[in-house]
């Protein structure tokens, strides 16, 4: 028996390891150019992942409608009241915008700028239970490329690592890889939310300054500093606020505005 | 099987992987269904097929996830290896030991996961990460781990009971 015969089981489990750990080493960041097999894989686990989720979502929709029933009468008189109330402020929205428009023309402020949505269908999440990310179903085809920001209704998501031609990856605010350039909207107080590494649906933002005006409720916006998201995206608001590092780092906790448990629709913001 | 079988098996996985993680949420965790899938087959067929099942799993994964490619696979192979190896030692009839098992693999999985992720410089939170995800993750398994080796043993009959019988 040769030494080939009697220890290719553990000479080819030491090359495979060898190559799978250089693999992740090289893949530890996403890159701006993704590779022809993952692109394949992608492209061909995309409609699976469509149906796959349209069918989860069915499946909770009918839940859920088995147990909301009885709040939904409830629910609709709450929601007309809400509409009125809305529908009397419309008149002020107006002549607020047009005050808006005089001044911005009399202070010859320049716009940022115009940014197109391109709305997109979330139809997979991460095979992983480790990392966050949703996969859509519009690519370059619709304009999309990386380090495009995406955004709901009720704010930031997250921004475009990964593209196809009809696909798009979606890293989402509270993974431990994002990071995004913010501000408190009460004290303009710069920092930058980061995703929380502790696994929780919310984010950490790490204040530029160790006497931060940060206090429970505040609003985060994004900051505009950096290329990715424009400003004035709403990020979320303060759950809490630590000091570490013997009390040279403040640290904000940060509830986002979006649920990213229940992502259906997106808008990836495409500049005009 | 025939190579378009074992495609659709795979379609099918990669199916109900999908609706189970935005169906379920224990934590914050979805069922893996490849772990269970893996460590099964390891336990019916011997290492050599828990091995290439998780590497071919995991790989898949990792590519759509699109970072750390291979640490996925990785994490998925160790397990099915070990099952494989332990299958004749374990009274597998005994659905508690199966269970047992399955949660100890699958915390096994997890661990190597965020072990490995640590030593390429992504930071994941080790005891949390453990019990955020590691925990549930393993509770799955240890529940679907018994469902699939009963179903694959009815399908596969008499002669489908591991390496060594």
């Amino acid at each position: 028996m040769t030494a080939w015969t009697r220890y290719r089981h553990i000479i080819v489990g030491a090359v495979a390891v060898v190559l799978l750990v250089t693999v992740a080493g090289l893949t530890v960041h996403y890159r701006d150019n993704i590779s022809v097999v993952e692109r394949r894989v992608l492209e061909l686990l995309a409609p699976v992942q469509r149906v796959a989720t349209e069918t989860g979502r069915a499946l909770r929709g009918f839940w859920n409608a088995l147990t909301e029933l009885q709040d939904l009468r409830a629910e609709t008189v709450r929601l007309r009241a809400e509409v009125d109330r809305l529908r009397a402020l419309e008149p002020l929205l107006a002549e607020a915008e047009a005050e808006n428009r005089r001044l911005r023309d009399l202070l010859e402020f320049e716009p940022l700028p115009a940014y197109r949505q391109v709305a997109a269908r979330v139809i997979g999440r991460s095979l992983s239970n480790w990392f966050s990310t949703v996969e859509v179903n519009r690519g370059t085809t619709a304009g999309i490329e990386v380090d495009m920001a995406v955004v709901t209704h009720l704010g930031l998501v997250g921004r475009v690592v990964r593209v196809t031609n009809q696909t798009a990856t979606i890293l989402l605010l509270v993974d431990p890889q994002s990071g995004v350039g913010a501000e408190i909207i009460r004290s303009r107080e710069p920092g930058a939310v980061v995703g929380n590494a502790s696994f929780e649906d919310t984010c950490v933002m790490r204040m530029f300054s160790r006497d931060a005006d940060v206090q429970v409720g505040d609003t985060v916006l994004t900051s505009g500093l950096g290329d990715v998201f424009p400003r004035g995206l709403h990020i979320g608001s303060v759950a809490g606020v630590a000091r570490a590092e013997q009390g040279l780092l403040v640290l904000a906790t940060i509830l986002p505005a979006v649920d990213f448990t229940r992502l259906e629709e997106v808008f990836v913001l495409v500049p005009e | 099987m025939p190579w378009w079988a074992w495609l659709a098996l795979y379609a099918s996985l990669v199916w109900l992987q999908t609706s189970l993680s935005a169906f379920f949420g224990l934590f914050r965790a979805a069922p893996d269904i490849f772990l269970a899938v893996t460590i099964t087959l390891g336990l019916l067929h011997g290492p050599v097929t828990g091995a290439a099942t998780g590497l071919l799993l995991g790989l898949s994964g990792d590519l759509v996830s699109g970072r750390l490619i291979g640490l996925g696979a990785l994490a998925l192979a160790i397990p099915g290896i070990i099952a494989g190896l332990i299958a004749r030692r374990v009274y597998r009839e005994n659905l508690a030991v199966l269970a047992g098992l399955a949660a100890a693999l699958a915390t096994l999985s997890s661990a190597a996961y965020v072990a490995g992720a640590s030593l390429l410089g992504i930071r994941l939170g080790f005891v949390r990460g453990m019990l955020v995800i590691g925990l549930p993750v393993a509770l799955y398994t240890a529940v679907l781990v018994p469902v699939f080796y009963l179903v694959s043993q009815r399908r596969l009959g008499p002669g489908a009971r591991g390496p060594g019988g």
